[in-house]
């Protein structure tokens, strides 16, 4: 079995390929605003290609940290948590929960145009060599 | 230029002063110096000369020539006169003219070297070998140390086909070079082509001997061993070539060129080997079971045993390994490498069926067929590929958009697939639908190149141009306008599909413009070769240099040319004609137009002569075609000449001939052209419809004689009285009774003959059945549309239903 697998970049160039993989893969769909928002200063975005195909994509937002972060900072040893929004009832919880994530929260009517609209808050504090 | 002799040495200054103002394009004050001195000696030819080169680039061209004409008719012998003409003439690109002038300039001055290097770049352009050959002994005669001379005078022979004579100055130019001059690229190159002459003048043993001996000091050894090879099998001598051939194939396993020579070194064609007896089958077998050993990642290697084997089991067990390779590696272009076994039925059905295989076993375990071995996931996705283009070919829309469909659901984002898509409703003629597939694969990555540019052909089928623009305008020059960017650059496929999409819609004056900028780019190519003889002397490439001279010898032999031709005959036919059915371009683009380019207040200079591009003046070509109305016919037969000249087999291009020559009445022109169809088809539906229309003309023109009438009817063993006529449509309609386009060509010259069997007509024309396509019945429906304008729409009707899919035929065209 042959199996190529890459990360790659967004650009604007390719970011009609994010835009259809999201729509067939996730329930919600995005405006095109959403797209153009993730190529600015801030996000991250990574595609996976297997075989040249793009397969998946992971998007995440940096948050600017808080007061006791700063704290943190200070010290030798830098910590940060990864944080994300779980509709209630996907599959994808336990396959946060096998990386270590942990339910923090439940918010209700988190989403605006899917059922069900609630939404567990996941995170993970990571750990950043100094 | 020398001063003239009986000037004053103050006199002579004032000459050299402006010559060097000139060379220095101070031209302003060169034309200050000029008419200064022309005050004081008004006949004075040199100044006059300057005068006229001088304002010749200042723009002013045709105050130039009149200056130059008065200089020569003041003076018939001054050579410096002439040679000034001649130097506007070529400026102007009109060769004929300038060859003309450079020559009086010779004949009157003998010694002049630049006069006869002038000349002889015009006399090579216009293939007048015998003048060049006398420009070169002339030139040698004068310069005799000078290589570039040496070179000309050979290469005129080579092209006169003289060999012979070609090569014994070869020899002497050898003893011309010092030691030091035979060594490295240029001495190799020298004796390559000793070889290419020797070959061609079948002296095999000398030309080998070269090529043996001199091996060392050879640089270009894959033409050499090539050659060698080459020459051997013209002796015979196979075994030998055979050893060379496959020294070459270790080189590079993957070049078919050479593959091809090794078959034929086992007295082999390749244009016969699909229909090989078994004993040869039996010996490429061995052969290629060898070269496999030898070569296992050689992809060629293991794709010719399935052009050449025939037995339905080894040709099906070849093609699942082979196939088997390409899946498993996901590499998409598979299709691309089958494509030329499709002409073979046999082959088809087990292609079918091994690929059916493949697909199921992959289904059912995640392994291809034969195999144990689990694939990735998306092996399967280049299986749905490969069989969505597979039933594409065969021509079956529903299957074939069904794979499609299935790899899309599987992995959406896999933009090939749109891209295939797009190619199927294109060939069911819904090119609107074939442009949207195409545009979301675009989308899906815009930095590619090829998929903006093929993007743009789409819209263009689509009959939108504004949108072609609005793709084709991210990759072009944006300073610069579209006309400007595709004449510049030549890109001759936009042009041509947006001519295509003009002469569609009925705008002719456009697709007119447009076809001519083709023609142009042809005259171009042409021109080219002038200013290639100063380079070669440098390099001294002269296999290449003949290769590329006798290319130009036959530069319209070129499927785009074709193409221009064809649809500028249409062009002219339709302007003449006019069809009432168009197809209009479309209202409102699929993609804004962007925004034309700010205009630069500075006139474009072309870069090589510092001369100011001139405006276009015509840029929607009404003007040429205002000018052309009362002689649509000449330059249609520039296009329509060329293209049966390059194309001698081609009907099409003898049927557009004999259309044109009708519209003139050049009866004997077009009997000697359906003579010609007739010897490559005459079963073919456009030689009826042109013998018939030129008969039915011949029949209806009362000034024509009676000696060409009768030699027509003789040659074409046919009356032309109506009854006979009629007897004689009646006859190829029965007799290609299952044939569509027969019918119809039968059914459009009934009515013309015999009008009142307009019901009968109709019924042959309406009937739709049998092997035809959309594209041709869109031409039909065009010039159904000039003979029977009321039955247009109930045949539009009839064709809607026979291809729905196809947007020429739909109630409305969308917009």
């Amino acid at each position: 079995m042959i199996k190529n697998i890459e990360l790659g970049d967004l650009t604007d160039k390719n970011i009609g390929q994010l835009a259809l993989l999201n729509n067939t893969t996730l329930p919600v769909n995005y405006e095109e605003k959403f797209y153009q928002k993730l190529l600015t200063n801030g996000f991250i975005t990574k595609l996976a290609f297997f075989n040249d195909v793009m397969v998946g994509a992971v998007s995440c937002r940096i948050d600017p940290p808080k007061e006791e972060y700063v704290e943190d900072l200070c010290n030798k040893e830098k910590y940060e948590k990864i944080s994300l929004h779980v509709q209630i009832g996907s599959d994808a919880i336990e396959f946060y929960k096998k990386f270590n994530f942990k339910e923090e929260g439940l918010i209700k009517n988190y989403y605006r145009n899917i059922e069900p609209t609630d939404c567990y808050l996941m995170s993970k504090p990571v750990q950043i060599s100094a | 230029m020398a001063p003239t002799k009986e000037l004053s040495s103050k006199d002579q200054a004032a000459i050299k002063n402006i010559s060097k103002l000139f060379d220095d394009k101070k031209y302003k004050k060169g034309l200050k110096a000029c008419d200064a001195f022309l005050k004081t000696h008004p006949d004075n030819v040199d100044a006059s000369c300057f005068k006229s080169l001088i304002i010749y680039n200042m723009d002013q061209k045709e105050e130039a020539h009149e200056i130059a004409n008065k200089a020569i008719k003041s003076n018939m012998t001054s050579s410096i006169a002439w040679h000034t003409l001649g130097f506007l003439h070529r400026q102007d690109k009109n060769y004929l003219e300038a060859g003309k002038a450079f020559k009086m300039a010779s004949k009157n001055n003998k010694e002049s070297s630049q006069i006869l290097r002038d000349l002889s770049s015009i006399q090579l352009y216009a293939r007048d070998l015998t003048g060049l050959k006398e420009s070169y002994a002339a030139l040698l005669k004068l310069q005799p140390s000078i290589k570039s001379h040496w070179i000309g005078l050979i290469i005129t022979y080579h092209l006169m086909g003289q060999q012979k004579a070609a090569f014994s100055i070869l020899e002497k130019f050898f003893d011309i070079l010092d030691d030091k001059e035979k060594t490295g690229l240029r001495y190799s190159e020298l004796l390559l082509y000793k070889c290419m002459l020797l070959d061609e003048m079948q002296e095999y043993d000398q030309a080998l001997n070269i090529l043996v001996k001199e091996e060392k000091i050879i640089l270009d050894k894959l033409w050499a061993k090539q050659k060698q090879a080459e020459i051997l099998m013209k002796k015979n001598e196979n075994q030998k070539a055979e050893t060379i051939l496959r020294n070459l194939i270790k080189l590079n396993p993957d070049n078919l060129n050479v593959h091809k020579k090794l078959w034929e070194s086992k007295n082999i064609k390749s244009e016969n080997l699909e229909n090989l007896d078994q004993e040869k089958i039996n010996l490429l077998k061995d052969l290629y079971k060898d070269l496999e050993q030898q070569y296992p990642k050689s992809v060629l290697i293991q794709k010719i045993p399935l052009m050449f084997l025939q037995d339905k089991q080894e040709f099906r067990e070849h093609l699942v390994k082979y196939s088997g390779k390409f899946l498993t590696k996901n590499i998409p272009s598979l299709f691309n490498s089958l494509k030329c076994l499709y002409n073979n039925k046999d082959k088809v059905e087990v292609i079918t069926q091994v690929f059916l295989d493949h697909l199921q076993s992959l289904k059912d375990n995640q392994t291809l067929s034969g195999s144990s071995e689990k694939e990735s996931p998306s092996t399967i996705l280049w299986c749905y590929y490969y069989l969505g283009q597979h039933y594409d070919k065969l021509n079956d829309f529903k299957e074939s958009l069904d794979y499609i469909e299935q790899g899309i659901k599987h992995t959406p984002t896999c933009l090939d697939f749109y891209v295939i898509k797009a190619k199927l409703y294109k060939h069911q003629g819904d090119v609107q639908r074939a442009f949207e597939e195409y545009d979301t694969a675009r989308k899906l990555d815009l930095a590619d190149r090829y998929l903006n540019t093929k993007c743009a052909k789409y819209a263009l089928r689509n009959n939108d141009p504004d949108t072609a623009e609005a793709i084709f305008s991210l990759i072009k020059d944006e300073s610069q306008t579209l006309m400007f960017n595709m004449s510049e650059f030549q890109v001759i496929w936009y042009e041509n599909e947006l001519g295509a999409a003009y002469l569609r819609s009925g705008d002719y004056a456009k697709a007119l413009k447009l076809f001519n900028l083709v023609e142009k780019h042809f005259g171009e190519f042409l021109e080219d070769q002038m200013d290639f003889h100063n380079h070669i002397q440098k390099k001294l490439t002269l296999r290449s240099y003949i290769e590329f001279l006798r290319w130009e010898d036959v530069v319209y032999q070129n499927k785009p040319y074709f193409d221009t031709a064809k649809f500028a005959a249409r062009t002219f036919l339709n302007i003449q004609k006019k069809p009432e059915f168009v197809l209009p371009l479309k209202k409102v683009p699929a993609i804004a137009k962007p925004p034309a380019p700010p205009k630069s207040t500075e006139p474009k200079k072309d870069p090589s002569t510092g001369l100011t591009i001139p405006e276009d003046d015509d840029p929607n070509g009404e003007k040429y075609l205002a000018k052309h109305m009362n002689d649509l016919w000449t330059p249609a037969l520039v296009f329509v000449d060329n293209l049966i000249k390059f194309a001698p087999n081609d009907i099409e291009g003898h049927s557009l001939s004999c259309q044109i020559n009708l519209q003139q009445k050049k009866y004997l022109v077009i009997l000697k052209t359906l003579l010609k169809i007739k010897s490559i088809n005459e079963n073919s539906p456009l030689y009826h419809k042109n013998l018939m229309e030129l008969l039915i003309q011949v029949s209806k023109d009362t000034e024509v004689s009676a000696i060409v009438k009768a030699a027509i009817e003789k040659q074409l063993s046919l009356a032309s009285d109506t009854n006979s006529l009629l007897a004689f449509n009646q006859s190829f309609a029965d007799k290609h009774k299952d044939s569509a386009q027969h019918r119809f060509v039968a059914g459009e010259i009934l009515y013309k003959l015999s009008p009142e069997s307009k019901d009968k007509a109709l019924e042959l024309i309406m009937n739709v059945n049998g092997e035809t396509n959309w594209e041709q019945c869109v031409n039909n429906l065009e010039s159904l549309s000039t003979i029977l304008p009321d039955s247009v729409k109930q045949y539009k009707e009839k064709l809607h239903s026979i291809f729905p899919l196809a947007n020429a035929f739909a109630e409305e065209q969308q917009n």
